[in-house]
């Protein structure tokens, strides 16, 4: 099948190629030529000139001049971003058109592209949110996810501060258990992901919200679709932009951590108040207290020597003479002898782990065209370390676009994005071992370097298993993950039989990834701390290929039936293959020996993987009419088939929409009101959508090999047999999930096109939705969750867009924007009672139920303290003390049990809205932009290791000074018990805060040079610009940053990777930094 | 010219519909590297399966999160820290989970149960999978699969599952008990009787159909089967119906290599990779590391092993004091009543640097098998160090473990050589030592003490033997047998108790053993254990002293059983 596949493909370049050879002759019509012109008298250049109701057009050249052909009794369409659109019908005597075009705000006339095809905005009936895109990437940034939050209604974007991270899209609230990513289409192609497109590259975005616009993508659409188009050349004589950005990235804020004093309180209250004290009242504690204890906690001057911990000053062992650190001997006390002096103040790890961080970009496009053909070209570099030390993502991307038109009827052209991307890694976000995490968990005692200036660390008695993250961002810097990508894309459409269009269109994503690092002996920790070195290294390649052909057909008819059908069909491949190697007892740490071979290791470890998926579209079909550009009706329908995904008794499924739209400003009894109301428009659609973002083999019942868990030596001897175990449980039913969505939009254009609306309202039922449903390991063993098609979930919602531009006196314009979204998510429906979140070290925090949000918080309620003896006896709950947490008896058994949990939190927002405000003054420019999520909890599992007697890595001063200490008490804590082994060690309700926050996402200033001194230096335009990005933020939140992405936990599953189970817990998230920009833009 | 466009377009329009022509064969794909039913269905696919179920016999976690330490079959959680052999060691806070089990504050939501309960019913499930397999091979492909096969792979499978379910019944006392025609969730309604002669049942039908011998050494054989049918009676008290089974197995019982049951010549050969799958181990976990070989190593106890010398980490399972005092000697035999009073003497005060002499104690030998001690040579390591080798020696003593901790000699040939924690060393879930004590202690229930006092001796001599002293130890070794008649049997019974734990301490049986014993013997032996303990390891004063027999069945387990588990009393 894949030679089929290839040799088609083959035979389709060769013929688009042919065809670019092949003259074509021209219709027998009319040659008109003529000039456009702007109100003011100035030519109009790249206006585009075409004959209405088929596909023969061209754009004016730079003088505002054009010719085309154009058969006697047809309609020439001359529209301009800008302006108002005019028609001029060709007579028998027509031979010049000289039109004025008055200037207009409106966009209404703007040509957006909607998928396989492309409408004028004003003939959209989907729900279709268009992004300005110039507004949206005058934000440096390094790519365009992160980027969209707030830009569009109804578009919710998380993002991290981790350098070149993607974000999280939830289109329209959640659809699904699994992933709700939404599906990115980049001139035609199907991506995944648009993390690594260059933002600078983007012409046009558009959001598919509703199924009747998106439908096109049957099984891929139903979390939305988000529609990328990228830059074309303009018309117009050979252009150079060039674009630079500098700025600096910091971030501020603590977690209010105990200092070395402090610390060392808090040790002696815990073990005083559990009794953990001698018959002389004394403490012991490897630190503050060594050997026969101390009554109170004594600051020791070294924390770790030889092998001693605790030392004053003066002790022989601290003798700095014996001081030596062999890197190939780290545990063997006649080589390697440390010492570690006490910081007597204490250690501000967060702060030693981030720093002021620079980010650029430069960035350096040419483009120009004819009628005939246009080109751009354009070559990035982007460069951002992280907040964190040592973190860092650079980008060199290429990127090439051309397009040609041969004989006016055949139009070719490519797009392609090359990239290749050299990033740091060892930062995995929202996880307990990545650096941030770390800063909380060593304590303030250990200094970040050692007397001899090596890292100092926790190999000291009661100093916890935290590694050193400055000495581990250190370790790693040379570590290196790099990428090469291309993103491309190709096509070929001829207009035939006057109204037909054929396209054919073959697009590829390929990537190529290589990964490697030298692991060095952690020498100053306390744990996994030997080791002779080891390497690994691994490579992987993995390609989609996407081919689609498609007919449309175009005609008006007694000019005032405007049809056109668009019918198509589609095949999709994923490929991957992978192989990777690491060895280990290296006889040198120098870099000369970074490679497998070189390991000592008599059998170093290899593998290899491979992946094949597959898509079949056998049709798509889109009709659009229109009456007398009054009444609209859209419809669309396809039918797709998966390899891996569809079970067996499921492998095709059919998916549809349709749309009905009324311009009632058209109507002739709306003539009153035209004065004030430029345009209104209502919107009505409904479809049925599909999430093919399922398992894959979700139907087979599938045993694996894994080295360790299933093989045995079963000869008795040194050397292992190879078995197998169950991996899955196969449900042969598994489909996709199915979304319904209504949607009702007005769209709204008043005030001499000042004014803008729009207001949406929604209702997306999915169902058969899939649910890994978590098998009872008691029956079936530590297997994969099973999909099972058994799930329901409604959101409702409201997406409001109003923009108003204006001007006062000729300097002075103005724009105002708000986009503003809600839904309301509830679970209609699940198979059996709930399911929950992923477990972290505790019990998982989200829980979906039948009538509440997906993945709600869910645990024990805390009901005050257990002041006394009476009230401790008052209720049977496990783990109590006096001073403790008493969790709420919610069915009033006097028993506390799992029975007694409740939702105690709820992740999702009330809203979110995104508050645009521009200015220009003369030449200057003003740019600000707010986001404001209200309402939505987090659980700051983060918790869990600062505030609780978990493992002994530091406390905030909340448990210090907040802690339960006498009856009566509102304190926040309970009583600091080292005995305590049961406060924190459930989801309760001190995990969950408010998570809604305000931030001053952008404010920018920007000058534009004079033309007159700059046309002297040979420029066109020269702009200069000063940034600030997330300068403030308001929120209550006590963690780092209310900006909470998705975290991996749980088994190595794929499945819990890029899904929403864990929405809303902070699990040790990279915040978003300040950054302080300065820029500059010169054309010429 | 119009012509040429037609012709393109109708290319174009008809290479689209070659789309058309890729059928649903487009669609068929299969997953790369995972097998499904189908492709199983051989004697060899089964046998796979089977390898796959004794490759969780050792209960190692899949988890992400560290859980290791609470899953495998060694128990040193469950067996030893939650006895009187052993603290959890290292420094406080340092796996505080463990802390919890330690002192007796069990919480259904500790994760450490759950982790275990997991891991037991995935091994479950896994025999289970072979049962399955064989019943559909049988129906659907019968020629793939002779008689002699079929009653082999049956009978190990079986063994599997009832060897499971012998670990969960203990850890948790009321248990669902999941066989391979179990389909829906099952309830732990079960009498106890009930499931005891559930696993009996998979014992007796193991022994009945295994071989003799095993080519393959780490395979279950018949004698193994019928030990663990015996000890499986031992536990529900049926002395007279195990009794003949031992005897049997004294009498008759050979190793899956086809010897002869008998001691090893030297006690500790039994912690010497070298010697494994001899003529004392009756049943073993087998583990194999060797250089980068390490996914079938002995991993669970990669955080007890010392805090210094070549482990460098992390300083778990450290013998308490309590059980160095209990190998102290009088007249070469153990002191029972009086043996907590003084302290061996020991190090903790001391750093290394400081000079130490050993006490001049009698003592049993053993004790230097299985504590490391100051000054008293660590296999091939030298003497200990001491307090070099101690994370935090005031807070969880002075002794470091030692039975599962490998040699100078071992590395890299017994040891994975990334991370050396990872050994080769086998876990003898049941030796013939352990055989002969579960012997005695029939026989003293049968009144025949004479028996039982042959048995206990036959054990001490081995130890008494010149090759079973550590060489070179300055420690003064005193061993006797217990040559005076045994005619009271309470004294008998205590005898053999405390020749149990001498024997096989640090080997995972402790607390279970103290809990067999009924009659309140472990709340008996703990609560005084705790008092004196806890002035050494201030930590303690915050056990409870109420011990319960069982621990409790995991929340989530209760929770994701839809309601069929019920949690055990009191919890």
């Amino acid at each position: 099948m894949k030679k089929i596949f290839l040799k088609d493909a083959a035979r389709l370049m060769t013929l688009t190629f042919v065809s670019m050879l092949i003259s074509v002759a021209v219709f027998a019509q009319k040659k008109i030529t003529g000039k456009v012109t702007s109100s003011d008298g100035k030519p109009i250049a790249g206006a585009s000139v075409v004959v209405r109701g088929s596909n023969a057009g061209v754009s004016t050249s730079d003088d505002g001049s054009f010719s085309i052909n154009a058969p006697v009794g047809s309609v020439l369409q001359i529209t301009a971003v800008g302006t108002k659109s005019q028609e001029v019908r060709v007579a028998q005597s027509t031979t010049t058109v000289n039109v004025t075009l008055a200037s207009t705000m409106s966009d209404l006339d703007e040509v957006i592209v909607t998928g396989y095809t492309a409408q004028r905005k004003k003939d959209v009936t989907g729900a279709v949110a268009v992004v300005n895109v110039k507004d949206m990437t005058a934000n440096p940034g390094p790519n365009i996810e992160s980027l969209l939050q707030g830009r569009a209604a109804g578009v919710t974007v998380t993002s991290s501060g981790v350098p070149g991270a993607g974000a999280n899209i939830r289109i329209r609230g959640f659809s699904t258990f699994g992933s709700n990513d939404p599906l990115f289409v980049v001139d035609g192609i199907q991506l995944t992901s648009v993390a690594d497109i260059n933002p600078a590259d983007i012409e046009s975005m558009q959001v598919l919200k509703d199924a009747s616009a998106s439908a096109l993508y049957g099984s891929a659409a139903a979390n939305g679709v988000v529609i990328i188009t990228t830059k074309k050349g303009k018309v117009g004589a050979p252009k150079i932009t060039y674009d630079a950005y500098y700025g600096s990235q910091s971030f501020n804020k603590s977690l209010d951590l105990l200092n070395t004093r402090e610390y060392g309180d808090y040790l002696w209250k815990l073990a005083k108040n559990a009794g953990q004290v001698d018959a002389q009242g004394r403490v012991k504690h490897g630190q503050y207290g060594p050997g026969e204890g101390s009554v109170n906690p004594v600051i020791p001057d070294f924390i770790y020597a030889g092998t001693q911990s605790g030392l004053r000053a003066g002790d022989p062992a601290t003798n700095p003479s014996l001081y030596k650190l062999d890197i190939y001997n780290v545990n063997d006390d006649k080589r390697t002898y440390l010492i570690h002096p006490a910081n007597k103040i204490g250690t501000d790890w967060l702060r030693e782990i981030t720093q002021v961080a620079p980010m650029m970009n430069q960035q350096l496009t040419v483009s120009g065209g004819t009628n005939k053909g246009n080109y751009l070209f354009g070559l990035n570099y982007f460069d951002q370390s992280g907040l964190v030390i040592q973190t860092r993502y650079k980008r060199y991307s290429l990127r090439s676009n051309t397009n040609f038109v041969i004989k006016d009827k055949i139009r070719v052209g490519q797009s392609m994005q090359i990239n290749f991307i050299d990033e740091i890694p060892g930062f995995t976000n929202q996880d307990e071992g990545n650096a941030i995490l770390m800063a909380a968990r060593m304590q303030p005692i250990v200094p970040v370097y050692d007397i001899a200036g090596n890292f100092a660390g926790t190999r000291g008695s009661n100093l916890g298993n935290a590694g050193n993250p400055v000495a581990d961002r250190f370790r790693d810097k040379d570590k290196k993950n790099t990428k090469i990508g291309i993103i491309g894309n190709l096509y070929a459409e001829v207009d035939f039989l006057k109204y037909f269009t054929a396209r054919s269109n073959f697009g590829m994503d390929y990537g190529f990834n290589n990964s490697n690092g030298f692991n060095l002996p952690r020498y100053e920790t306390s744990e996994g701390r030997g080791g002779t070195g080891s390497y690994y290294e691994n490579m992987q390649f993995n390609y989609s290929l996407t081919w689609f052909n498609t007919l449309r057909y175009k005609r008006v008819f007694a000019d005032v039936h405007d049809v056109s059908v668009i019918a198509g069909n589609e095949i999709k491949q994923f490929r991957g293959r992978g192989t990777g190697a690491n060895s280990s007892d290296y006889f040198l740490f120098d870099r000369n020996f970074w490679q497998v071979s070189s390991g000592q290791n008599p059998t170093p470890t290899g593998y290899s993987y491979e992946y094949l998926s597959r898509f079949l579209t056998p049709i798509l079909v889109k009709a659009d009419y229109s009456y007398n550009n009054k009444y609209i009706f859209s419809g669309s329908f396809r039918r797709d088939g998966a390899s891996n995904e569809f079970g067996p008794n499921n492998k095709f499924g059919n998916f549809g929409g349709a749309s009905l739209g009324w311009r009632i400003s058209e109507e002739s009894f709306m003539k009153s009101t035209s004065s004030w109301l430029d345009d209104l428009k209502l919107r009505v659609g409904y479809g049925v959508l599909g999430n093919n973002r399922i398992p894959s083999f979700g139907f087979s019942n599938l045993f694996a090999y894994e080295n360790g868990f299933t093989s045995y030596p079963i000869n008795g001897g040194n050397t292992s047999s190879a078995g197998f175990a169950h991996r899955k449980i196969g449900n042969p039913n598994v489909q996709w999930e199915v979304a319904g969505t209504t949607n009702v939009g007005f769209d709204a254009t008043m005030l001499n096109n000042k004014l803008n609306v729009v207001l949406e309202l929604y209702s997306k039922k999915t169902s058969k939705l899939l649910f890994p449903v978590e098998l009872n390991p008691t029956l079936y063993g530590f297997v994969d969750n099973q999909p099972q098609n058994i799930g329901k979930m409604t959101n409702n919602g409201i997406d409001l867009n109003i923009n108003y531009k204006g001007s006062k006196g000729k300097d002075f314009n103005y724009e105002v924007g708000l986009n503003f979204s809600a839904y309301r998510n509830t679970v209609d429906a699940i198979s059996g009672e709930f399911v929950d979140g992923s477990r972290t070290r505790i019990d998982p925090f989200n829980r979906s139920v039948v009538g509440r949000p997906f993945m709600s918080f869910y645990g024990y309620q805390i009901d005050g303290f257990f002041d006394d003896a009476a009230e401790l006896a008052s209720l049977d709950q496990g783990g109590k003390f006096i001073g403790g947490w008493k969790y709420k008896d919610q069915n009033g058994d006097k028993k506390i049990d799992a029975s007694d949990k409740t939702f105690i939190g709820n992740p999702h927002p009330d809203f979110i809205a995104g508050i645009n405000l521009s200015a220009t003054y003369k030449n200057f420019d003003f740019a600000s932009f707010i986001y404001w999520k209200a309402g939505g909890d987090i659980a700051n599992y983060v918790r869990y290791w600062t505030d609780f007697n978990t493992f002994q890595g530091n406390r905030t001063k909340r448990v210090l000074y907040d802690s339960w200490q006498k009856p009566g008490d509102q304190a926040l804590l309970p009583k600091l018990d080292a005995s305590d082994g049961a406060s924190g060690q459930v989801p309760v309700s001190y995990y969950i805060e408010p998570g809604g926050f305000l931030r001053l996402k952008n404010f920018t200033v920007g000058y534009n040079m004079s033309s007159a001194g700059l046309k002297k230096a040979g420029l066109d335009k020269l702009r200069i610009y000063v940034q600030t990005q997330n300068l403030i933020t308001i929120t209550k939140y006590s963690g780092l940053d209310p900006e909470i992405g998705n975290f991996n936990t749980g088994r190595g599953d794929y499945r819990n990777q890029q899904v929403d189970y864990n929405m809303g817990v902070d699990a040790g998230n990279f915040p978003v930094p300040k950054i302080i920009t300065f820029g500059i833009t010169a054309s010429f | 010219m119009k012509k040429n466009n037609l012709k393109i377009s109708i290319a174009i329009v008809f290479m689209a519909l070659g789309i058309w022509a890729c059928n649903k064969s487009f669609l068929e794909t299969d997953p790369y590297g995972q097998y499904s039913d189908a492709q199983l269905l051989s004697a060899k696919g089964i046998d796979a399966t089977l390898i796959g179920a004794y490759g969780h016999l050792d209960g190692e976690s899949q988890f992400k999160y560290g859980e290791n330490w609470y899953t495998p079959v060694t128990n040193w959680v469950y067996g030893d820290i939650a006895s009187d052999d052993a603290y959890k060691g290292t420094d406080a806070n340092d796996q505080p989970a463990m802390t919890a089990v330690e002192t007796y504050n069990w919480l259904p939501s500790n994760n450490a149960f759950y982790a275990r309960w997991i891991s037991i019913y995935d091994g479950i499930a896994r025999a289970n999978d072979v049962l399955r397999l064989i019943t559909k091979v049988k129906k659907e492909k019968p020629s793939e699969l002779s008689a002699e096969a079929e009653k082999n792979l049956t009978a190990e499978a079986r063994f599997i599952r009832g060897f499971l379910h012998f670990e969960a019944k203990r850890m948790w006392g009321n248990i669902p008990y999941v066989t391979d025609t179990t389909t829906s969730n099952p309830g732990n309604s079960l009498s106890s009787d009930a499931v005891w002669a559930l696993i009996v049942a998979d014992f007796s039908s193991a022994a009945s159909n295994l071989p003799k011998s095993q080519a393959q050494l780490g395979r279950v054989n018949a004698s193994a089967a019928k030990a663990y049918q015996a000890k499986a009676l031992l536990y529900q008290r049926k002395y007279a119906e195990a009794l003949p089974i031992f005897s049997d197995l004294i009498a008759n019982g050979v190793t899956s290599k086809g010897e002869k049951y008998a001691l090893l010549d030297a006690y500790w050969k039994n912690y010497d990779p070298r010697y494994e799958n001899g003529p004392e181990h009756v049943f073993s976990i087998q583990f194999a590391a060797q250089g980068a070989q390490e996914g079938d190593g002995n991993r669970g106890y990669g955080l007890a092993f010392p805090y210094g010398g070549d482990f460098g980490c992390c300083g778990f399972l450290q013998p308490s004091q309590n059980l160095v005092n209990a190998y102290k000697t009088k007249n070469g035999l153990p002191d029972f009543t009086d043996f907590n009073k003084v302290d061996v003497k020991n190090d903790e005060a001391l750093t290394s640097d400081k000079p130490f002499t050993l006490g001049t104690e009698e003592v049993d030998p053993r004790l230097d098998w299985s504590v490391g001690r100051r000054e008293v040579p660590f296999w091939d390591w030298g003497a200990h160090p001491g307090r070099n080798w101690i994370r935090d020696a005031a807070y969880a003593g002075p002794y470091s473990p030692k039975k599962h901790i490998y040699s100078a000699a071992d590395v890299n040939t017994f040891t994975a050589n990334g991370w050396r924690q990872v050994t080769a060393k086998n876990y003898h879930a049941m030796r013939y030592a352990d055989l002969l004590l579960m012997a005695a202690e029939c026989e003293v229930e049968a009144g025949s003490m004479e028996k039982a006092r042959q048995y206990v001796n036959e054990v001490r001599t081995r130890a008494a033997s010149a090759e079973s002293a550590v060489k070179g130890s300055p420690a003064k070794y005193k061993i006797s047998n217990y040559t005076a008649t045994w005619t009271n049997k309470d004294v008998a019974r205590e005898a053999v108790r405390w020749e149990r734990r001498l024997e096989l301490a640090m080997e995972g049986h402790r607390f279970f053993d103290l809990v067999r014993y009924g009659s309140n013997y472990a709340q008996n032996t703990l609560k005084p254990y705790l008092e004196v303990e806890r002035e050494k390891r201030l930590y303690l004063k915050s056990a409870k002293t109420t011990i319960p027999d069982y621990y409790p069945l995991p929340e989530r387990a209760i929770v994701l059983s839809g309601g069929k588990l019920k949690q055990n009393a009191g919890f």
